[in-house]
C-alpha cells in the first residue's frame, strides 16, 4: 500500500517537522493580550479574580487540531496512490516512445492518460525518463533521460501531428543516445499502424543499450485505428469521396460531409464499408456554384488530420480570358462576339478581357484556366508562341469560328479547316439549316439533353482526316463536326465551328450552350496551376506561405514558427513535413492546400513483433490523487473543531436556548433560497431592476427565447465587457437580458438584438417602447448572425434572418440606412477601423445615413440602429478563463482582435455620441483661441 | 516653545473663563486678612480709595487729618479711606504620571484637562483681582496677567513628582483648589488634605477622571500596566471584572468624598469626556459662595 504512495511536492512534507511547534503553540500560548496602561491598576489588583480562565486546551482538542494540521500538510504534498508499475520500473531508466502521428489523434486523451500514468509510476520508482516522439520534427527534442517530473510536463505538451511517423529516423537518433550497456526499459505507445517499419523499429528498440533493453509495446485494438479519407476526385460533375480503413470484418457506415468555409455543411453522403473491404466510395452531387464553396471534405466523428481533405483553388477557382478579333461593339452588346460566352461563364468563373498582349502574358503566366478566342484567325507570332506554350503546360484554349477564321487560320486549332466555310439554308444554297445530332457516348457532352431548336446556318468545315473522328465532340445532323478538340501537350484546344454570337447559329442563345461550356470548364485546369512550372521563378516572393495548418486532430491552427513557405514550383509535389505542415498556403490571391493524403498501403495494421517485445493493450493504471480526500477530511475536522470550541466556551448552551429562534431563521433562509420567486413582489422587482441597471452602466441583449443564442449573447457581452474594462475607461456591469414585452429598456445605452430566422415582430406595446427608446437616444444593435456566404444569398435570395429583421423593424421608426461610410464616427470612436468583422467578416454594417455619423438620428447624432450580420456576440464570447468560445470564420487572431475592436467602438460610440466627430473642429477652435 | 504653549493654554483658559462673570470671593470670610486688596468693604479702614471725611475726635491719628478739607472750614476733618482686602486662591494640579492617561474614549488626557481648568479658575480670580498662586511652587500670590502667564508656565513645566502635596502652612483664610485623580489610598489622601486644612483653609477637590477609569470598557484578554511602575495585571476576561471594578471605583470615590466632608471641603467630579465649562460653572458657584454647602454636596 505504502509502496504505491508518492508525493508530487514532497518538500511540503517538511511542514510535518513543524507539528511539535504547532503543538507547543496550541498548548502554551494564550492569545496575545491587549496592552493597556491603566492608572487605577491598584483598584484592579485589589479585586480578587473571580474567574480563572482555563489556559490548558483539553488533550483531545489538541489532538484534533494536530491531526488537522498534519492532514493539511499531507494534502499540500499532493500524494498519489498508484497500485502498480512503480516496482516494475525500478532500477533502469525508462524510455517512452510515442507515435504522435495522425492515427493517434482520435484517442489522444486516452494515450496521454496512459503516458501520464507511466510517468507518474516512473516518478515513484525514481528512475529518469526519456521521451521520444516518432513524428519527424524540424527541431528534434533532447532524447537524454531526465527527471520524471520534467518528462511528465514534456509528455503533457505533446500533441498529435498531421504527419506520418518517421520511426526509423528516430531509431537512428536513439541508437546514438542509448549506447551504454546498462539496462533500459522501453515503452512504445504505438498508433497501431505498420507504416512499413513496425517490426524493424521494435527490433531496433530491443537492440538499444547493447541489447539490454526491455520493450513493452502498448497498442489499442486494430479496430480502433481511425479511418482515412482518400483524395476526392471529380467524376462526371460529381465529387467522388472514398474512405479507407484497415482490413476489418466489420460492417461500418461513415458519413462524409462537404463543408463550406464558414463551417456550414453543404452536403453529405454515407459511405458503407462492407465486411472485408477496405474502401468505400460515395458521391457528393452539388451544383457547380455550391461545389465552388466547398472548402473541405471530412469524415464525421473521425478526429484526425487524415479524415480531412482541404480543397483549394484547384477545386473551384477557374479563370477565363476572353479575346475577340473584331472591335467590341459596345453600343450593341448583343452583337458583341463574346457576349453570350461571357454571360454563360460568368456565374462559375472569373472573367477578364485582356486589352493588350502584355495583359495576356501576365494572365497566362499566372496560370489562366481557359482562354476563349472568338473569331480570331491568325494570332501574331509572339502571342501564338506564348499561347502554345501555355496550352502545352495544361491550358485550355477555347476557340470560336467566324469570318476571320474562315479566311485564315493559325496552327492552334484542333483540326485542319477548309478554306471558306459553309453556309446552310442561305438563298443560294440547297441545304437547310442543320440541327445537332445526339452527343456520342465518348464525348464530354455525353448525357446533355439535346435542344432540338438549335440550328446552324453557317460553319467552318473540318478537312476530312483519318484522326478526325476521335476529335469530334459534337456534330451536326449531317455528320459534319460542330465541336472539335485536340490534346496538345497537357492542354486542350477546343474549337466551336460556329461563332460565339448568334450570327451563324442560334446555339449561343440556347441553354445547351451554357451546359456545353460548363462541361468544357470542368476539363479546364484550375487557376494558377497551368503555368506554374517553368515560367515562375521560385523566389520567396513567389512562394506559398502557410496560412492555416492542420493539427493531428484535424483542427485548424495558426502556423508554428517551423512552418516555412513553399516555393511555387514545388507546391504541386509538396508532401506534409515538419517544415511544410498540412494546411492552407497562400500566394497572393491563390490558395493551395497540402493534404495528408493517404493511400491504401498506409493503412496496414502493425504486423508481428519480434519475440522480445511484450504487447499490452491501452488500459490505464491510474494513480489516484489523495489530496482531495485529505482536504475533505481536514474540512470535516475543522468543523468538528468549531463545534468543540463552541462547546468549550459554553456557547453551546446558549445556542440551545436560542435553538427555536435559530431554527426559524434557518427555515426562513432556506425557504427564501428555495423559492425566490414567491418572495418577489412585482413592484419591488422592477425597482430592483431599475436600480441595478442605473447604478451601473450595463449592456443589454434582447432575449430571443433560444437558450443557446441567449447564452451566447450573454457570454459575448460579458466578454466585450472584459475587453472594455481592460482597454477603456468604460466599466460595464454584468450584461442584462431584457424581455421587450416585460422589462423597461430605457436604462441601457446599447441593446444587442440577435435576430433569429423565426423572429416575429414585437407586440404594439413593445414597439411603442422601442420607438420611445430610439427617440430618446438609445441605440439598438441588430445582428442577423449569418455569414455573407449563406446558401440563400448564393442563390440570390434573401436569408431567413434578413426576412425576420424586416418583420421586426417594419413598424419601427427608423430613418434611411447606409453602410458605414469611411468617415463615420464608428470608424474612429476608439480604434481606427475600416472593417467591422465579427465571427464572420463579410457582413456589412449599416447605420443611419447622415453626414459623418451626425445624421438625423437623435439629439446626440448617434444612429438609433446599427445593423450587422457577423454574429458579433459569438466573436466576443469568452469562457471564464477569458478564452474565446467560438472559432472565427475564416479565422485567426487578427479577426478576433478586430471583432473586439468593433465592439469597443460600438459601445464607445453609443456612450460618447458624436464626440469624436467634434474632434475635427479642434484645430479650428485652437486657432480661434490663438493657440 | 514652552512659553508659547503656556500662552496658548492661558488664552484657552481666558476664553473659557471669559464666559463667566468675574469671580468674587466672599468678602466676609476674609475680613480679617491683612493683605490689602481692592474689594471695598463698605466701611472705613485701611485702603487707598477715599471713603469719607469725618470730624476729628479725640484719639484720632493726627496724620489722618486732611488739611485741604480742614482749611475750607473751621473744623478739623479726618480723611478716611475705604477698607479694602483681597483673598488668595491656591491652586494645585496633580503632577502625577497617571494624569497623562488618556483612553480611547476621551479627547484629552486628565492632566491637560486639569491644567486647563486650573488656569481658567485662575483667570477668573485674577479678573476679580484675587491673588492666585500655585500650591507647592515658589510663585508669590499675585493678581496680574503676567502672573497668570507665569502660573501657566509653571503648570506646564512642572515635573512629574509625588502625587499629593506635602504638608504646607498656608495663610489663614486662603482657598485651596485641587485638581487630581485622587486614586491614591484614601489614608494618604486624608493625611495630605488634613495637614493643609489644619488652620482653617477652605478647599475644593475636583476629581478629574477618564471615562475608561470609571467604566473599564475593555474586552477580552487585556494586560493592565502601571503608569509609572512595574506592576502589571493580566485579565483573561476583562468584561467579567467590570461590575466588581466599577463598585470598587465608586467605593474609592465615596471614601475621598468622605474625607473632604470631614475637613469641610467640597468635592466635585469631572470626567474628561465632559465639557470643561460645566465644571467651571460649578466651581464658580462654589468659590463665589453663591450656593450653600448643602447645595454643593447635592450638585455633585
Amino acid at each position: 500500500m505504502l509502496q504505491g504512495l508518492s508525493f508530487l511536492t514532497p518538500w511540503a512534507l517538511a511542514g510535518l517537522a513543524a507539528l511539535p511547534v504547532i503543538w507547543w503553540l496550541l498548548r502554551f500560548t494564550p492569545p496575545k493580550p491587549q496592552h493597556v496602561r491603566f492608572p487605577p491598576l491598584r483598584l484592579l489588583l485589589e479585586l480578587v479574580p473571580r474567574e480563572e480562565q482555563p489556559d490548558k486546551t483539553p488533550w483531545w482538542l489538541l489532538l484534533l487540531r494536530l491531526a488537522l494540521a498534519a492532514l493539511l500538510i499531507l494534502a499540500v504534498a499532493h500524494p498519489l496512490l498508484s497500485p502498480r508499475d512503480a516496482a516494475r520500473l525500478a532500477g533502469n531508466p525508462l524510455l517512452i516512445v510515442v507515435d504522435d502521428s495522425w492515427a493517434a489523434a482520435k484517442d489522444w486523451d486516452t494515450r496521454l492518460a496512459v503516458l501520464q500514468d507511466l510517468a507518474a509510476s516512473a516518478q515513484q520508482a525514481g528512475v529518469p525518463v526519456a521521451v521520444a516522439a516518432t513524428s519527424p520534427s524540424a527541431r528534434p527534442g533532447d532524447l537524454a533521460p531526465q527527471a520524471a517530473h520534467d518528462a511528465l510536463s514534456r509528455l503533457t505538451a505533446l500533441t498529435p501531428r498531421a504527419l506520418q511517423p518517421d520511426r526509423l529516423g528516430l531509431l537512428e537518433r536513439l541508437k546514438t543516445t542509448f549506447t551504454d550497456n546498462s539496462g533500459l526499459t522501453v515503452v512504445w505507445l504505438s498508433d497501431g499502424l505498420d507504416h512499413g517499419s513496425a517490426a524493424a523499429f521494435a527490433r531496433g528498440l530491443l537492440a538499444l543499450n547493447g541489447g539490454q533493453a526491455d520493450l513493452e509495446v502498448i497498442s489499442g485494438p486494430s479496430t480502433a485505428i481511425p479511418l482515412a479519407l482518400a483524395a476526392p476526385e471529380i467524376e462526371g460533375g460529381r465529387m467522388k469521396i472514398a474512405a479507407l480503413r484497415t482490413p476489418s470484418s466489420e460492417d461500418t457506415k461513415v458519413v462524409a460531409r462537404a463543408l463550406a468555409g464558414n463551417g456550414r455543411s453543404l452536403a453529405e453522403t454515407t459511405l458503407a464499408l462492407r465486411p472485408g473491404s477496405q474502401r468505400a466510395e460515395g458521391f457528393i452531387d452539388l451544383p457547380l456554384e455550391l461545389r465552388n464553396e466547398v472548402e473541405r471534405v471530412e469524415l464525421t466523428n473521425e478526429r484526425s488530420a487524415a479524415a480531412i481533405y482541404l480543397l483549394d483553388d484547384r477545386w473551384r477557382r477557374k479563370t477565363v480570358s476572353l479575346m475577340a478579333g473584331s472591335t467590341l461593339e459596345s453600343a450593341q452588346p448583343l452583337l458583341s462576339p463574346l457576349y453570350y460566352v461571357s454571360r454563360a461563364l460568368e456565374p462559375y468563373t472569373e472573367i477578364s478581357e485582356p486589352k493588350q498582349a502584355s495583359d495576356l502574358k501576365n494572365e497566362l503566366d499566372a496560370g489562366l484556366s481557359v482562354l476563349a478566342l472568338a473569331d480570331i484567325g491568325v494570332l501574331p507570332q509572339d502571342e501564338q508562341d506564348m499561347i502554345q506554350g501555355w496550352v502545352e503546360r495544361g491550358g485550355l484554349l477555347l476557340r470560336f469560328a467566324g469570318p476571320r477564321m474562315a479566311a485564315a487560320q493559325d496552327p492552334l486549332i484542333p483540326v485542319t479547316l477548309r478554306e471558306g466555310g459553309r453556309a446552310l439554308g442561305s438563298a443560294l444554297s440547297w441545304e437547310t439549316p442543320q440541327a445537332l445530332q445526339p452527343f456520342a457516348e465518348t464525348s464530354p457532352f455525353a448525357g446533355l439533353t439535346l435542344d432540338t431548336a438549335v440550328v446552324v446556318n453557317r460553319q467552318v468545315l473540318a478537312e476530312p482526316a483519318a484522326d478526325l473522328t476521335p476529335k469530334v465532340w459534337a456534330s451536326l445532323a449531317d455528320g459534319t463536326p460542330l465541336v472539335t478538340a485536340e490534346q496538345r501537350g497537357k492542354g486542350l484546344i477546343v474549337l466551336f465551328h460556329v461563332t460565339a454570337n448568334a450570327d451563324w447559329s442560334n446555339l449561343p442563345l440556347s441553354g445547351m450552350f451554357v451546359e456545353m461550356l460548363r462541361r468544357i470548364l470542368d476539363l479546364a485546369p484550375s487557376a494558377g496551376s497551368g503555368a506554374n512550372a517553368g515560367t515562375q521563378v521560385a523566389t520567396s516572393q513567389a512562394a506559398f506561405t502557410p496560412r492555416r495548418v492542420l493539427t493531428g486532430t484535424g483542427d485548424f491552427a495558426d502556423p508554428s514558427p517551423d512552418a516555412e513557405p513553399i516555393a511555387a514550383a514545388d507546391i504541386d509535389t509538396a508532401k506534409p513535413s515538419p517544415t511544410h505542415p498540412a494546411g492552407l498556403y497562400n500566394r497572393g490571391g491563390l490558395e493551395r492546400a497540402i493534404n495528408l493524403t493517404l493511400a491504401q498501403d498506409d493503412l496496414k495494421p502493425m504486423g508481428a513483433l519480434p519475440g522480445g517485445a511484450q504487447l499490452r493493450g491501452m488500459e490505464r493504471a491510474p494513480a489516484i490523487p489523495l489530496a482531495p480526500y485529505l482536504f475533505g477530511l481536514a474540512a470535516a475536522l475543522f468543523l468538528l473543531d468549531c463545534i468543540a470550541a463552541l462547546w468549550l466556551a459554553g456557547s453551546w448552551q446558549r445556542l440551545k436556548t436560542r435553538r427555536a429562534g435559530a431554527a426559524i431563521v434557518i427555515l426562513l433562509v432556506l425557504g427564501a433560497a428555495a423559492a425566490p420567486d414567491m418572495a418577489r413582489a412585482q413592484d419591488a422587482a422592477s425597482d430592483q431592476f431599475a436600480l441595478s441597471n442605473t447604478l451601473q452602466t450595463r449592456l443589454a441583449y434582447v432575449e430571443t427565447g433560444d437558450a443557446q443564442v441567449d447564452e451566447t449573447s450573454r457570454q459575448g457581452l460579458a466578454g466585450l465587457g472584459n475587453i472594455l474594462v481592460e482597454r477603456t475607461s468604460v466599466e460595464p456591469g454584468e450584461p442584462v437580458a431584457v424581455n421587450l414585452e416585460r422589462d423597461e429598456i430605457v436604462f441601457f445605452p446599447l441593446i444587442y438584438w440577435p435576430i433569429l430566422p423565426d423572429a416575429q415582430a414585437p407586440s404594439p406595446a413593445a414597439l411603442a417602447k422601442l420607438n420611445t427608446y430610439i427617440k430618446n437616444g438609445g441605440t439598438i444593435f441588430f445582428d442577423t448572425r449569418e455569414d455573407g456566404a449563406d446558401l440563400n444569398s448564393l442563390m440570390g435570395e434573401v436569408s431567413g434572418a434578413t426576412l425576420a429583421l424586416r418583420r421586426v423593424v417594419e413598424k419601427l421608426d427608423i430613418p434611411p440606412l447606409e453602410p458605414v461610410p469611411p468617415d463615420h464616427v464608428l470608424t474612429k470612436a476608439f480604434y481606427l477601423l475600416q472593417a467591422f468583422p465579427g465571427r464572420y467578416e463579410r457582413g456589412q454594417l449599416w447605420v443611419e445615413s447622415g453626414e459623418g455619423g451626425t445624421g438625423s438620428g437623435n439629439a446626440d447624432g448617434v444612429t438609433s440602429v446599427i445593423i450587422g450580420a457577423n454574429d458579433y456576440a459569438a466573436a466576443w464570447a469568452q469562457d471564464t478563463r477569458g478564452q474565446p468560445l467560438y472559432a472565427t470564420m475564416p479565422g485567426g487572431d487578427r479577426q478576433r482582435e478586430f471583432a473586439y475592436r468593433t465592439g469597443v467602438n460600438i459601445v464607445m460610440y453609443a456612450l460618447t455620441g458624436n464626440y469624436k466627430a467634434d474632434q475635427v473642429h479642434v484645430p479650428a477652435l485652437l486657432e480661434r483661441l490663438g493657440q | 516653545m514652552q512659553e508659547r504653549a503656556a500662552l496658548a493654554l492661558n488664552d484657552r483658559a481666558g476664553n473659557l473663563s471669559g464666559a463667566l462673570p468675574a469671580l468674587l470671593v466672599e468678602a466676609h470670610r476674609i475680613a480679617a486678612t491683612v493683605i490689602i486688596g481692592v474689594h471695598g468693604r463698605k466701611r472705613s479702614g485701611p485702603g487707598e480709595t477715599f471713603w469719607q471725611y469725618r470730624p476729628y475726635s479725640f484719639g484720632d491719628n493726627v496724620q489722618q487729618i486732611d488739611w485741604h478739607r480742614s482749611a475750607r472750614s473751621d473744623r478739623v476733618f479726618i480723611r478716611e479711606n475705604e477698607w479694602e482686602a483681597a483673598n488668595t486662591l491656591w491652586l494645585w494640579v496633580s503632577p502625577a504620571v497617571a494624569m497623562t492617561f488618556q483612553s480611547h474614549l476621551a479627547t484629552v488626557s486628565k492632566g491637560e484637562r486639569a491644567r486647563l481648568l486650573a488656569l481658567a479658575v485662575a483667570s477668573l480670580a485674577v479678573r476679580a483681582n484675587e491673588r492666585v498662586s500655585l500650591l507647592g511652587s515658589d510663585l508669590a500670590p499675585a493678581h496680574s496677567r503676567p502672573a497668570l502667564l507665569r502660573l501657566a508656565q509653571t503648570l506646564i513645566t512642572a515635573p512629574a513628582s509625588d502625587t499629593l502635596p506635602r504638608a504646607i502652612r498656608l495663610p489663614k483664610f486662603s482657598t485651596v483648589l485641587m485638581f487630581g485623580d485622587f486614586l491614591e489610598p484614601p489614608e494618604r489622601i486624608a493625611r495630605s488634605l488634613g495637614s493643609i486644612a489644619a488652620n482653617g483653609v477652605a478647599g475644593h477637590i475636583v476629581q478629574v477622571c477618564d471615562p475608561a477609569e470609571e467604566t473599564l470598557p475593555y474586552q477580552g484578554r487585556v494586560q493592565f500596566e502601571e503608569m509609572a511602575g512595574p506592576l502589571t495585571y493580566v485579565a483573561g476576561k476583562t468584561e467579567s471584572l467590570r461590575e466588581a471594578y466599577q463598585a470598587k471605583f465608586a467605593e474609592q470615590r465615596a471614601r475621598v468624598r468622605d474625607i473632604t466632608r470631614r475637613i469641610g471641603w467640597s468635592f466635585a467630579v469631572h470626567r474628561t469626556d465632559e465639557a470643561p465649562l460645566r465644571i467651571l460653572h460649578a466651581l464658580h458657584g462654589l468659590i463665589g459662595g453663591e450656593k450653600s454647602r448643602a447645595n454643593q454636596a447635592r450638585a455633585f
